[in-house]
């Protein structure tokens, strides 16, 4: 090989490296959003963004603007932000949400806090990511009732003052085609930043404040097993929550399916069954987060009980035995039997797991 | 002058462009085992939700069976064991759960023929510590998603075996009387060895698929010193003597089919 052909084979070389060393950087020059970095709170574990929904600034402020779009239901009468109020924790005070033309439907709405540690969504689990989650309630009629069709023909045409979506859709996404898949990923990019860490018991955790007595006491009761040991092997006469509302990774809930002894059969709502076809999932339903539980209100799948202290005596009586109830439910031996102070001290510990920093915060409320 | 220079120049691009290109050649695959793992009792396939008969005559539902099966390892003809250092979490939904371990290349250089199969019931305790779990990203089995419903908060632990059910109490009764066995912390740890009927070669780039059987009856240890009466077990959670009983039987109920 002469010295000139070697030269033109290094050429070539430094060329592919060139190629290479600067990577796969060959996108729009016109368009660049602003990525956006989550901080992780303390004792939080990473939380998974989706490879094909990296979250820029530009995203963000869409999915706000969709969260609280009441274009996005039949009658522009709700958004998303209409069933789930900052206020109650980003879920609806209502036992059922109306949807258009007044339908009341047949859960209660799920709060919306850490959503992005979740690992399935719906009561049932239904959803396995957030924007398969929120494609959902568009087109569910008893709640927004309206096909995605419209709402991207209505954001790409329709008059909304000084918002221009296109535009919008544009900065975030760089392409102005407004899509199903965009709109929803906008939206599940806003309600990855809705992060609730700093309760008083998550200062308590990084040692900037103290518990009160009756909250720490009310804080191990949550994570003793229940049960009198006579009675129920293990038993320490706890309030046996841990289970299931463990605080590993502080988010207060396994997001496994349980069935908590609300009731004998399951006719009007199978739950998790009706996702998975197994038998053993009948009755069963995702555990919530405790997280703001106090602000929650109404609790379990169907909003039937509206206090803490109703949960409590729930749990208290041990529940209603059936077919797949839950084998840490104490049904068989009468229940956890908390003593008065030891249910106060339990619920002083749950309103210890307010942020109202979360809910107050104004990144996350309505900006029509 | 100049032009030897520049030959340089592109001879040293040339280089970092090759090294470029020789970095993104895979390593070869590794040798895997993968261990498939079926439920009986006493012999006869079962699924979770099945209700079964047990020595005591009760009327027995397993619900819910998961564990964590880890360093998986095999010995080779010269007597050692090459252990792959992995970590699986195995939910029998509703009855087969599998674990995989990987072999690199060095590991099997020396030798590659092996005559006995081993792995351990739990997690080791380097890393039985919940104050790694946060850490880890959401597809490692002892993150908080991969561990979600294997976690012992109050004692700082991983649930190494979570096995719940109910029974009837009596012949014909309602399945209603839970038991659940959750066994847990470091004393808890069980090592399991199964000889081979025939010695196995795992090369790199290839995969060996064991089928195991796990009797859920020899897991109560019904024939057995170490019997346990499921309607009087209730909650056997870290190292109450039933959870030791338990763990002791499970580590027997093992075979390869």
């Amino acid at each position: 090989m002469n010295s000139k052909s070697a030269s033109r084979l290094l050429i070539i070389g430094a060329v592919i490296s060139t190629a290479i060393a600067s990577g796969c950087d060959c996108g729009n020059n016109t368009w660049k959003a602003t990525p956006y970095s989550i901080e992780i709170p303390a004792f939080f574990p990473p939380m998974d963004i989706p490879a094909d929904n990296p979250m820029t600034v530009e995203g963000i402020k869409l999915g706000r603007l969709l969260f609280w779009e009441t274009a996005l239901s039949l009658d522009h009468s709700i958004s998303c932000g209409s069933c789930h109020s900052p206020s109650s924790n980003f879920s609806d005070p209502n036992q059922f949400s109306s949807g258009v033309n007044g339908t009341l439907g047949d859960r209660n709405a799920s709060v919306i806090c850490n959503l992005g540690w979740s690992s399935s969504f719906f009561w049932d689990g239904r959803a396995m990511t957030l924007e398969d989650q929120i494609r959902d309630p568009v087109e569910h009629p008893l709640e927004m009732n309206v096909s995605w069709e419209v709402v991207v023909e209505r954001l790409k045409t329709d008059d909304f003052g000084e918002l221009d979506y296109p535009q919008l859709f544009f900065d975030a996404f760089g392409d102005e085609t407004i899509t199903e898949d965009l709109t929803v990923k906008a939206i599940a990019q806003f309600i990855r930043t809705m992060i609730s860490a700093d309760s008083k018991f998550d200062k308590w955790r990084r040692g900037e404040t103290d518990l009160t007595d009756q909250e720490y006491f009310g804080y191990q009761l949550f994570l003793k097993e229940g049960g009198d040991p006579e009675v129920n092997p293990g038993g320490e006469f706890g309030a046996d929550c841990f289970h299931c509302h463990g605080e590993a990774g502080l988010q207060f809930s396994d997001y496994l399916f349980h069935n908590n002894g609300l009731d004998p059969s399951f006719e009007d709502d199978p739950g998790r069954v009706n996702v998975t076809g197994f038998v053993l999932d009948s009755g069963l339903f995702k555990t919530p987060t405790l997280r703001n539980v106090a602000l929650s209100a109404p609790y379990m799948h169907d909003g039937r009980f509206t206090s803490l202290e109703e949960v409590i005596e729930h749990y208290n009586s041990g529940g209603v035995s059936s077919s797949t109830i839950d084998a840490f439910m104490k049904y068989t031996t009468g229940g956890l039997e908390l003593a008065p102070q030891q249910k106060e001290a339990l619920i002083a510990f749950l309103h210890a797991l307010t942020d109202t920093t979360f809910v107050q915060n104004p990144n996350f409320l309505n900006p029509h | 002058m100049m032009k030897i220079k520049l030959n340089i120049i592109l001879f040293l691009l040339g280089g970092i462009a090759i090294f470029f290109i020789s970095s993104c050649n895979p390593e070869s695959e590794p040798g895997v085992v993968v261990l498939n793992t079926e439920l009986s009792w006493s012999g006869e396939a079962i699924s979770i939700g099945d209700t079964v008969i047990d020595y005591l005559g009760h009327d027995v539902r397993p619900d819910k069976l998961s564990c964590f099966v880890s360093n998986i390892s095999l010995r080779n003809l010269s007597g050692e064991w090459i252990n792959s250092e992995s970590i699986s979490r195995l939910d029998f939904i509703p009855n087969l759960a599998s674990a995989n371990g990987e072999f690199n290349k060095k590991s099997l250089r020396r030798c590659n023929e092996f005559n006995a199969l081993r792995f351990d019931v739990g997690v080791p305790s380097e890393v039985n510590l919940m104050s790694l779990n946060t850490s880890l990203p959401s597809d490692d089995p002892l993150s908080v998603a991969g561990a979600a419903g294997m976690t012992w908060d109050m004692m700082g632990s991983y649930f190494f075996v979570k096995f719940e059910g109910k029974l009837a109490e009596n012949e014909g009764g309602v399945i209603e009387t839970p038991f659940i066995f959750h066994p847990a912390s470091d004393p808890l740890y069980r090592s399991i060895t199964l000889e081979l009927d025939e010695n196995i070669v795992l090369n790199k780039d290839e995969t060996i698929e064991f089928m195991l059987d796990l009797d859920l009856n020899k897991a109560i240890g019904y024939s057995t010193a170490d019997s346990l009466d499921l309607s009087v077990v209730g909650h056997s959670m870290g190292g109450v003597p039933n959870a030791i009983k338990f763990v002791n039987n499970f580590a027997t109920s093992w075979t390869v089919k």
